[in-house]
């Protein structure tokens, strides 16, 4: 993984989002650099959502929110941030087990 | 009883239907979504 | 692509070549170039999947990245939320990303998608486009959607604006109407299967229904949910639509009535692309039968209607 966006990812700066994308976390400040590999970021999620959901006659936000539910099943570490099913930043804690939105299956 | 041919209304009848379709696609998807992200560790 | 196309342009793939020639002389340094672009793919920050681009571009500033009006390429796949084929674009590479889109037609269900002229900003979180669609054939849409148990003949056409944004293509209250003099509807699944009353009737009537006049209004996003409302007018070519119990002439009974009148508005609202993956399971029929005669009370076939439509009088029979 891009070391920037993982070290953005440690520093509470990103976090993965409940639509499948990366999100800013509100009142962090993100350099002209990082909002580049971001937004770099997303467009290639959205092109693998949207050629996958073509093949599948599926829609792209639901391929994308299919990927979420994985990522927030299994890839979001200890510490780092991410944003609910509900749009409010959370972070992850020994104590708060992450938010898996209410579209996922276990 | 006699079914009976009416002779056609002049007026259409209106008919106004409202469909609604829910269905859990994501379910179908995972098996891709796990795919998406082995293939592309990069990206996630 | 330079550094600053980061977050812009992605996923540049592709054979392509370049010969420039850059000219310094003491007082100006010009120059120009051609690329040859050989099926070429890449991924804009509004539409996520661009395949197979093929041209050659001359560039009158390498600096800029600009070019003369008319530059001519073909591009074998859009898709910002579905996928348009076959492109045939030209177009002006104006200062600071700006591109003049001079001229834009894609194939799209056995008919034609066309661009009105615009200038879009590369790397723009938004990019508005006018799209008209020219003798696109019924069948071939319902099957460009995907949609099951549905057969339709004539050819619709219609414009409408699309928005696209980082995540969506969103249409605007595209409308779409029968530009011939009119076609056949044939609804053939089961999804009417356990209705009953008015719906029952509709769904007889929708087996082969000759209509005169259709419209299609589309509103929403490509990658999400789309509300489409279909119109129809016409009348049912098919087999007799039995009214059954519903219309009991006193002392009659059941009636057979073939070549009723319909008004058809149906209301869809799904996902849109799983509209194909599900036959449409009514959930929620209302209809307003109005007597074709005799008995003079209204039949309302309640089941938790959200769209109230005005009850219509006696006097008043279903005219819009």
């Amino acid at each position: 993984n891009d070391s920037a966006l993982s070290a953005a990812r440690a520093a509470g700066q990103i976090g993965e989002q409940a639509d499948g994308y990366l999100g800013f976390v509100p009142g962090a400040t993100i350099s002209a650099d990082l909002r580049g590999r971001v937004e770099q970021n997303n467009i290639r999620r959205r092109a693998l959502y949207t050629q996958r959901a073509t093949q599948r006659s599926a829609s792209v936000n639901e391929m994308a929110a299919a990927v979420a539910c994985e990522v927030f099943q299994g890839r979001i570490a200890v510490g780092e941030r991410y944003r609910n099913e509900g749009g409010q930043w959370r972070q992850r804690t020994a104590s708060n087990p992450v938010e898996v939105p209410g579209f996922c299956t276990d | 009883c006699i079914p009976v041919q009416i002779q056609a209304p002049d007026e259409p009848i209106e008919i106004n239907l409202n469909v609604n379709i829910r269905q859990e696609v994501i379910v179908r998807l995972e098996r891709d979504a796990e795919e998406l992200l082995q293939q592309n560790e990069d990206l996630f | 692509i330079t550094e600053q196309a980061r977050g812009m342009v992605e996923n540049m793939r592709g054979p392509a070549s370049l010969n420039a020639n850059i000219l310094w002389t003491r007082d100006a340094i010009t120059s120009n170039g051609r690329v040859g672009l050989n099926g070429v793919s890449l991924a804009t920050s509004t539409i996520p999947v661009v395949r197979d681009v093929r041209g050659e571009i001359y560039f009158d500033n390498l600096f800029e990245l600009t070019t003369p009006p008319g530059q001519q390429i073909t591009v074998g796949e859009l898709n910002p939320g579905i996928a348009v084929h076959n492109g045939r674009v030209s177009f002006q590479l104006l200062p600071e990303q700006q591109v003049s889109i001079e001229r834009a037609e894609f194939d799209f269900a056995s008919g034609i998608l066309a661009m009105a002229p615009t200038t879009i900003r590369l790397g723009a979180e938004e990019t508005q486009f006018i799209l008209t669609l020219r003798d696109v054939d019924a069948a071939e849409l319902i099957n460009t959607f995907e949609i099951p148990d549905l057969a339709a003949t004539g050819t619709v056409e219609g414009n409408f604006p699309l928005l696209l944004t980082r995540r969506s293509a969103f249409i605007q209250n595209g409308v779409l109407r029968a530009s011939t003099e009119g076609g056949t509807i044939a609804y053939t699944g089961n999804a009417g299967g356990d209705a009953a009353g008015p719906a029952r009737i509709a769904f007889d009537a929708l087996r082969n229904f000759r209509y005169d006049a259709l419209s299609l209004t589309l509103d929403g996003d490509l990658n999400g949910e789309v509300v489409s409302s279909i119109e129809f007018s016409g009348h049912n070519a098919g087999g007799a639509v039995d009214l059954g119990q519903i219309a009991p002439i006193p002392g009659v009974g059941s009636v057979t009535v073939r070549g009723v009148p319909f008004d058809f508005n149906v209301r869809v609202s799904a996902p849109f692309r799983s509209l194909a993956q599900t036959a449409a399971t009514i959930t929620d029929p209302t209809a307003l039968l109005n007597r074709a005669q005799g008995d003079d009370s209204e039949d309302e076939d309640q089941e938790g209607a959200t769209e109230r439509t005005e009850p219509v009088d006696q006097g008043g029979p279903g005219t819009r």
